[in-house]
């Protein structure tokens, strides 16, 4: 329980869901409250239409009898003929009377006895005798009603209709006409001039019928006239609550609960055009039990809804917190259980966070490594190298690029430097770049790509601001201006060698490349020296690797390069051979970099390094087959023993090797990446060029020496090798 | 999974129960086809009655003699009248009802119905073909010529009387002239068991007068009409506000049929025509003394000698002023046991009337009391059980009340010193608990004063009719002959409705005459009401009638 407290005051899902519960219990609960208290007012509004009802029953009947007496009590006043007379003057018409009362005692449905009595004279007629008034009063003693007042009340000249409340009447005289039963008696004057009464018996037996009802309804009846209960039947019908009944009529007729004999009632009441009034209690308690029981019916629907919108909410709840949970753990793995949705957030910023961060660091990475593989002319052609530009969001596509080389010392400030050049590159319109660090030498390099050079111009010019700002002895070196996407290295190189020469130059200013060297002819490298190269490495003999590099390296001196040409040089032969070797260029990145060649002030560093790229490559390529190296080898060694005899033709070494033509040809090839024809043709051709430029043989002579009969064909094949005829080379060379 | 299986199928069975539940209030299947067609026992119409076998299937039921009657209880459906002043308790909760039902294992489902309805709903019964099995109504009484002789629904009982019976027989046989001969019908069987209450009389009123007063105003007792004219004028100014003449219209008792007899008409309490002493059937109405009977009434009435309410006044307020006692002259049927205690009792003596005086004559004759419908599944049972209701002890105790409840003013003991039975009630009681005179009484004069010890009021009464009879003025022959003529049923209808309108025009022409007085013209207007009714038809047809019967 304290756990799921703790839960609900963190911002958990259960807590979501214990709103959402609870919403929806609160939904039910108000339909249900509604539901019921519909019901309750419709049970309600049933109870009272009930006890409406009953009273008007009630009500409609004895309000027809009284209009019945009402109308007889006129009909008497208008009949002349046989009221208002003395009996001694007039007896006929007593006998009349005596009939006529008969006729209304005949239909009658209520009354059991109806006596006229004209005041003036002394008797009371009923419809089969008169009687004398005294002998009347002295026979028809009332219970309730002492003879004096019955007697005063009969002969009054008072409009006023007089009911005296159900009692019961002795008498032997009257006891023959209302025999040992109660009865309720009415009495009127008779309009205009109430010189006569008239008095109607009602007996109980009326009321009984009247006021009829079930046990169980558990009613009480009442009639009120004149402040007292006239009848009443019921439970409640005992002289004490009669009071009290008569008060809460006095107070209002409106139907309402009153308390009756200690009990609550429902009180219909309604006055008639007799002026009676009409009142039914019935205890509250009827409706109670009524709700009571029915309501269950209300209270199960209710359950009904809600106890399976309980399960599925549960079911469905418990799912929710276990995904919440789930993806809590994988959020904050390893950390407590957690239904926490904000936990959910934040680690989502979190990873979001990370994600932008990481983004960041790919985007700078693939920045980065885009510089380093640009600088590195790691990318085959230009389109690679567009697409790789593009994935690291940087625009090269017919653009002017340049490589610039910055560095000096104030280590504090290096990465606020950097950031800030970093930023300069960033903002600039139609400019995009990077700037990596190199570790080794301790300076930054960036690459910048623009749409002019003026752009570029601008932007070195801020960036050296900077440089100038944050570093002590700031140097900045910058390239030529560069188009061809596959010149990253010379790019670079060219920064390199400025950037070397800044002892000579005035850092003060950019140093440039195009200041610091003429332009040179490209150094161009036999390609009988790459192709001994080639083949030692093919051959795995890194002491032919190194016998070559060396020749190699003589050769360059030979031709006095500068350091640029150098290391551009060496850059090409390396690419190169990599390349020969298709290895993808992770693999490359192990076995050689540019930035070593930087590294390189002599002659000898060059050799090394060259080696070691040499017996990388060597050292990463598994051993061929020795039996197809073998035959090349040895097609190789004869060529090179024997390239001077004419008569050496492909065919001819395979048949020496002891390998059909077309096999030599093909595994030579595989190995070498070159025909034998053509590497016969080399060997010789090489020959030829030593002996043009060293003797003066005769070019005759010389084609016949290195192995062509045919000086047509030599100077045919000599032309197409180096793109001279003999003659002009020779002349050229000397 | 588990869990919303059981969710599901508890919502199911909940919608389920809900919807039962507030759907069905359907009043139930209603199998209330009363259970009319159990008790039709009467229904089905047995054109012969079983009047000589009464029933096969009751044989081995039945038994002849001793009690109880019936081994296994059958029910018998009895429809009897009662008086319209009689209020009577629910006859299943009588003890002597429940004493008879004990004894002779018969249950009775009685149908108890006053005197004004009987007309009504004998009609009724006998139209609708629902027949009781027995009824009993002494004082209403049942046509016989037209139920029994002609429609057969009541069986003739000469025989079934003779055979199961003995209690009746045994009194009847004990007279010296067979009281039940009055019941014989035009076919010459008897279609009713007897009712008679032996009071040894012989007429219905007498008259009285207030010796107190007379006493008083030192007055002679009046020898004849015009003396007692005299008297009550004496009376009147002496006592003005009491009565001088108490009477009625055509109350019954103290009404003008009480009157009439002084002027020599022997009128008889339901018709207006009379024997006269000739043995010829006379028509009262157009007698000449009628005339002079009226004129006396008009001079008493104009010089107020007479109540006021003569005209108006019913029998009850009569008695009631009977009750008090200040009353000079009156008719009644006796003095005592009529709650006259306190009243004319006291003050009032015997009033002989002279010789011009003729009473109509009572003759002591069974009624029809008990009747047998044709339906009657069990008639020897119920001859039996009619028998039974006659047993003295038996009869006693349903006539007057339980032995020894005199504490309660009802019912009998046995006397002390004789032996006979004495009645204990004083007639106060309002609501009895015992069926009345309305119950099978037989009890011939003889018989009666063997077992019972007549009350002080018969005696009076006894006493009265001797001395009346002594003087005279009772008529030779008895207005019940005319009841007893053999008359055949159509004669009986025709007489039915001739009586009617005989009635209303009498006793419209009473008031005015009391009132105004006679004239000539008044008198012929009157005379000449009765000519459209061919009276001269009607007296002759009663005349052949009773020249048949020997009644000497």
């Amino acid at each position: 329980m304290g756990k799921w407290i703790k839960e609900l005051k963190r911002p958990s899902v259960f807590y979501y869901i214990f709103t959402f519960s609870a919403l929806v219990i609160l939904i039910i609960a108000v339909m249900g409250i509604y539901l019921y208290q519909f019901y309750y007012r419709t049970i309600y509004a049933d109870f009272r239409s009930a006890n409406s009802e009953h009273l008007q029953t009630m009500e409609n009947r004895h309000e027809n009898d009284m209009q019945i007496m009402s109308d007889i009590v006129y009909q008497m006043g208008i009949a002349d003929e046989v009221t208002a007379f003395f009996l001694e003057k007039d007896p006929q018409k007593a006998i009349r009377l005596e009939d006529q009362l008969h006729q209304y005692m005949s239909v009658s449905q209520s009354f059991m006895l109806l006596l006229y009595s004209y005041h003036l004279d002394s008797y009371l007629y009923s419809d089969t005798t008169s009687v004398r008034r005294d002998s009347f009063f002295a026979n028809c003693v009332l219970e309730k009603v002492d003879p004096e007042t019955f007697r005063t009340d009969f002969e009054t000249q008072d409009k006023q209709l007089r009911i005296y409340p159900e009692q019961s009447v002795s008498g032997r005289w009257i006891r023959r006409y209302v025999p040992g039963v109660r009865v309720v008696l009415y009495m009127q004057a008779i309009a205009p001039e109430f010189e006569e009464t008239m008095l109607f018996f009602v007996p109980d037996s009326y009321y009984d019928e009247l006021m009829e009802g079930e046990a169980a309804e558990r009613r009480t009846d009442y009639i009120v006239y004149g402040g007292q209960v006239i009848v009443s039947r019921g439970e409640q019908a005992a002289p004490e609550t009669e009071e009290a009944v008569v008060s809460l009529l006095a107070d209002s007729l409106e139907q309402r609960c009153v308390e009756i004999g200690g009990e609550s009632c429902l009180l219909t009441a309604e006055k008639g055009e007799s002026g009676l009034i009409y009142c039914t209690l019935q205890p509250l308690d009827i409706f109670h039990d009524k709700i009571f029981t029915e309501q269950w019916g209300i209270i199960a629907l209710l359950l009904l809804c809600a106890f399976p919108a309980g399960l599925v909410i549960t079911a469905l709840s418990r799912r929710l917190t276990d995904r919440v949970r789930r993806i809590n753990g994988i959020l904050n793995a390893g950390e407590e259980v957690s239904y926490n949705l904000g936990d959910i957030e934040s680690g989502i910023q979190t990873l979001l966070a990370s994600n932008e961060q990481k983004e960041l660091e790919s985007r700078q990475l693939k920045k980065t490594r885009f510089v380093r593989n640009f600088v590195r002319n790691d990318f085959e052609d230009a389109e690679s190298a567009e697409k790789a530009a593009s994935d690291a969001q940087i625009g090269v596509k017919g653009r002017v690029y340049l490589v610039t080389l910055l560095g000096g010392r104030g280590d504090s400030n290096e990465d606020q430097a950097h950031a800030q050049m970093l930023n300069i590159i960033a903002q600039s319109a139609h400019l995009d770049g990077y700037g990596v660090r190199l570790v080794v030498t301790g300076q930054s390099l960036f690459l910048l790509f623009a749409d002019r050079r003026e752009l570029l111009e601008e932007v070195l010019g801020r960036i050296f601001t900077v440089g100038r700002e944050c570093y002590e002895n700031f140097v900045m070196a910058a390239s030529n201006y560069h188009t061809l996407l596959t010149e990253g290295s010379a790019a670079y190189l060219e920064a390199d060698t400025a950037f070397d020469n800044r002892f000579l130059q005035d850092n003060n200013k950019i140093i440039r490349f195009s200041e610091v060297s003429a332009a040179e002819p490209a150094a161009v490298l036999s390609e009988a020296h790459l192709q001994n190269l080639r083949y030692a490495l093919k051959n795995r003999d890194k002491e032919a690797v190194r016998r070559s590099i060396e020749e190699i390296c003589m050769k360059m001196t030979k031709e006095s390069p500068s350091l640029f040409t150098f290391r551009m040089l060496y850059n090409d032969i390396i690419h190169v051979l990599i390349a020969e070797w298709k290895g993808d260029s992770a693999e490359v990145t192990g076995l050689y970099n540019v930035f070593a060649l930087s590294q390189c002030l002599t002659v000898q560093d060059f050799n090394d390094l060259l080696y070691e790229a040499c017996s990388s490559i060597i050292d990463s390529r598994p051993q061929e087959r020795l039996e197809e190296t073998d035959v090349v080898r040895r097609a190789m060694r004869y060529m090179q023993e024997h390239f001077s005899d004419p008569n050496l033709t492909i065919s001819a070494l395979a048949e020496e090797l002891g390998v059909s033509s077309v096999t030599l040809a093909v595994i030579f090839r595989n190995e070498l990446g070159v025909r034998p024809s053509d590497y016969l043709a080399n060997l010789r051709m090489e020959q030829a060029r030593e002996l043009l430029v060293n003797t003066d043989m005769l070019i005759r002579e010389i084609g016949r020496m290195v192995g062509y009969e045919d000086d047509h064909v030599f100077t045919r094949r000599f032309k197409k090798y180096t793109g001279k005829t003999p003659g002009q080379y020779r002349e050229e060379k000397s | 999974m588990k869990k919303k299986l059981l969710a599901l199928f508890l919502t199911a069975a909940m919608t389920v129960a809900c919807l039962a539940g507030c759907g069905g209030n359907d009043g139930g299947s209603s199998t209330e086809q009363g259970n009319a067609g159990a008790s039709n026992a009467a229904g089905t119409e047995n054109a012969a009655g079983g009047a000589d076998d009464g029933g096969a299937a009751a044989d081995s039921n039945f038994n002849e003699t001793g009690y109880p009657i019936v081994n296994e209880p059958i029910t018998l459906k009895v429809m009897i009248a009662i008086r319209d002043v009689d209020s009577l308790i629910d006859f299943a909760d009588m003890p002597g009802v429940q004493r008879l039902e004990e004894e002779t294992g018969i249950h009775v489902e009685w149908e108890v119905i006053k005197g004004s309805d009987w007309d009504t709903k004998v009609n009724l019964a006998f139209a609708s073909n629902e027949y009781p099995d027995v009824i009993i109504a002494p004082n209403s009484g049942l046509d016989d010529e037209e139920y029994g002789v002609t429609q057969g629904i009541i069986i003739p009982l000469d025989d079934l009387i003779d055979q199961y019976m003995p209690n009746y027989t045994s009194r009847r046989d004990a007279e010296d002239d067979d009281p039940t001969v009055s019941l014989v019908a035009s076919d010459g069987q008897i279609y009713s068991v007897g009712y008679l209450v032996g009071q040894n009389i012989n007429t219905n009123q007498h008259y009285f007068i207030n010796q107190d007063w007379l006493t008083e105003l030192n007055l002679e007792t009046p020898a004849n009409i015009d003396e007692l004219t005299e008297v009550l004028r004496q009376f009147k100014t002496a006592h003005p506000d009491g009565v001088p003449l108490e009477m009625g219209l055509d109350t019954g008792f103290y009404g003008i049929r009480y009157i009439l007899p002084l002027f020599g008409l022997p009128c008889d309490p339901d018709k207006w025509i009379y024997i006269d002493d000739n043995k010829q059937v006379q028509f009262l109405p157009m007698q000449e003394n009628f005339r002079k009977c009226m004129e006396w009434l008009h001079t008493l009435y104009d010089e107020g000698l007479v109540d006021p309410e003569v005209l108006s006044q019913d029998l009850n307020t009569i008695e009631t002023k009977l009750k008090e006692g200040n009353v000079g002259f009156f008719p009644a049927w006796r003095l005592l046991a009529m709650g006259f205690d306190d009243g004319v009792a006291k003050n009032s003596v015997l009033w002989m009337p002279d010789s011009s005086a003729s009473l109509y004559r009572y003759l002591e004759l069974a009624k029809p009391g008990a009747f047998v419908t044709c339906t009657n599944e069990n008639v020897p049972a119920t001859m039996r059980w009619l028998d039974a209701m006659l047993e003295t002890e038996m009869m006693f105790s349903l006539y007057y009340g339980e032995e020894g409840t005199g504490d309660q003013h009802t019912g009998w003991e046995y006397n002390a010193e004789n032996g006979k039975i004495d009645s204990t009630n004083d007639g106060s009681v309002e609501v009895k608990n015992y069926i009345d005179c309305n119950t099978m009484f037989f009890g011939p004069g003889k018989y009666l004063s063997e077992v019972f010890n007549m009350p002080e009021q018969r005696l009076e009464k006894t006493d009265y009719s001797l001395k009346y009879d002594a003087a005279g003025v009772i008529q030779k022959y008895s207005d019940d002959y005319l009841d007893m003529v053999p008359l055949t049923s159509e004669q009986l209808q025709t007489i039915t409705l001739k009586e009617t309108d005989i009635q209303n025009a009498v006793i419209e022409s009473l008031t005015p005459f009391i009132t105004d007085g006679v004239t000539d013209e008044s008198w012929n207007a009157f005379v000449s009401k009765f000519d459209g009714m061919d009276i001269e038809g009607y007296v002759k047809m009663y005349q052949d009638a009773l020249d048949t019967m020997t009644l000497d």
